[in-house]
């Protein structure tokens, strides 16, 4: 599902490249976990999978196509396909769960009251039925945090992509994020989530790829 | 289908942010009352050259032993002439009289009446090159001393419409482009205001021209909008305006016609106000779009 061969990305103005020389693969249907301390270049790795930087040196494949120097309308192609959870969930205040939801779908050309109805099917699958009127400001952390799932998840994507999305939440409500992402993997999604928190990992044990001042110390080789 | 989702998510965005709207649609209505303004006095001078050419008078002034009556006749079997009218010494003197105040002393003083006995020809063409023909055979005529039929003037007026005309264009694009950049920067608060909503849409996958959209219909409705505001308040000047206005020309030029705009130009104006929306919109959602990924 994913390939990376030498991926190096290098800002202008840093010290070092945030990624240096990345290769790894993840299969398809496979959940792993990419860790490391702040700085380690996780957000930037998940960044380039789904395209909103691009490498500076390096080939990434994604299902098989490669996505390294991709157009905008390629891009936009390729994030139909992924869906994408951050730690501060990105959601709109000013519209309901279910019209955050929405919008993944109107995206594809659907209509209103199609995005209504496929919005609260996802909404029953993360546990939300009955806050599909909510804005987001009335909603807690976790609730706001199965939203934001929801929404990546709503077109059923081949790939979940996720930024630490524990990070704001309490032990037990991130207890419950993870049991969603992995019945999500179990239903055949492949799952890549960045964390840094040991005591997930170890309650939820899957394939690890740890980045250390942007190198990969270990995790799945390049084939 | 998405043709009418983005003009509801247009109509709500209005109805969500109305300060930058107000000064968009204000900026828009104050850009093409000026232009629109400008059409108007241009094409009501156009006219006013028009019904003025169409009354051309070429005036025969005549030597004092002349016989007026008999070079009236002559005249009057010319080609090209539709009618012929004497105006003898005293009448051209009351004409004047009737025009200039406090002019007795003046005539005394001169030693009598000076002016001429003319006649005043009208041409059956208002073709320059017709009554200027006819203004060279009405000279070689016996008994006349000198021919005007006021061809520089008209030419000077003529001149003059086509010079403000271009004027008109250079400056009203000048004045659409300005506004297209004070309506951007009256829209980009708005749209900056859908930052979070732009990123999700990047995010799921949506295309610039989906993102754009929505707010490419806003800009339109808001110039169609304030181009109407436009035309509401030029057609207000015009009912208060015209009417003194006739009174001033029919003084000037004896002849009075004036008309509020033509259909193409207020499709014009109307056309323009859409333009300068979308273009201000698609400016302010540029600055965005580009910075986000």
């Amino acid at each position: 599902m994913i390939q990376l061969f030498h991926v190096t990305k290098s800002y202008d103005g840093g010290e070092r490249p945030a990624l240096s020389e990345v290769s790894f693969r993840v299969a398809k249907g496979e959940f792993s976990y990419l860790t490391g301390r702040s700085g380690a270049g996780k957000t930037t790795l998940l960044k380039l999978l789904f395209a909103a930087e691009t490498a500076t040196r390096g080939q990434i494949l994604i299902n098989g196509k490669n996505t390294t120097n991709l157009s905008r309308r390629h891009i936009a192609d390729l994030r139909r396909q992924i869906g994408v959870v951050f730690q501060d969930f990105r959601l709109v205040d000013r519209l309901t769960a279910a019209e955050n939801i929405g919008l993944a779908v109107r995206v594809l050309g659907a209509g209103t009251a199609e995005a209504r109805g496929r919005a609260e099917r996802v909404l029953a699958y993360v546990g939300l039925q009955h806050k599909a009127d909510a804005l987001p400001p009335a909603l807690s952390g976790g609730e706001q945090q199965r939203v934001a799932i929801a929404r990546a998840l709503v077109n059923d994507p081949m790939l979940l992509l996720a930024d630490e999305p524990t990070g704001n939440l309490d032990p037990d409500m991130s207890l419950e994020i993870l049991e969603l992402f992995d019945r999500t993997n179990a239903r055949g999604t492949t799952v890549v989530l960045a964390t840094h928190d040991h005591g997930l990992i170890e309650k939820f044990p899957r394939s690890v790829l740890r980045l250390d001042a942007g190198r990969l110390e270990s995790g799945s080789g390049e084939s | 289908m998405r043709l009418a989702a983005s003009f509801g998510e247009a109509l709500a965005n209005l109805r969500r942010s109305p300060g930058p709207t107000l000064l968009a649609v204000g900026t828009i209505a104050a850009s093409l009352f000026l232009l629109g303004g400008y059409a108007l006095g241009l094409q009501n001078l156009t006219q006013l050259v028009r019904g003025v050419r169409g009354q051309v008078v070429i005036a025969v002034y005549l030597e004092d032993d002349a016989d007026a009556a008999l070079l009236s006749a002559s005249a009057g079997n010319l080609p090209g002439v539709r009618s012929v009218r004497v105006v003898s010494k005293e009448q051209a003197l009351k004409r004047l009289e009737s025009s200039v105040a406090r002019i007795e002393g003046l005539i005394d003083a001169v030693g009598g009446n000076p002016l001429p006995a003319s006649l005043e020809v009208v041409p059956a063409s208002t073709e320059e090159a017709a009554a200027e023909g006819l203004t060279k055979i009405l000279a070689g005529l016996p008994g006349v001393s000198e021919v005007e039929h006021g061809r520089d003037w008209m030419e000077r007026l003529g001149a003059l419409v086509q010079f403000l005309t271009y004027v008109g264009l250079v400056v009203g694009l000048a004045v659409l482009l300005v506004a297209a950049f004070v309506v951007a920067s009256a829209l980009r608060s708005a749209v900056h205001g859908r930052w979070d909503e732009i990123e999700v849409l990047k995010l799921v996958g949506a295309t610039d021209g989906y993102v754009r959209s929505p707010f490419l219909i806003e800009g339109g409705l808001e110039g169609l909008l304030g181009a109407g505001l436009a035309l509401a308040a030029l057609l207000a000047v015009h009912g208060l305006a015209a009417p003194r206005a006739r009174e001033l020309l029919l003084l000037a030029f004896g002849h009075a016609e004036t008309a509020f705009l033509t259909p193409p130009v207020i499709g014009g104006l109307l056309a323009a106000g859409m333009l300068l929306g979308v273009a201000g919109s698609a400016l302010a959602v540029q600055s965005v779009l580009k910075r986000v990924t």
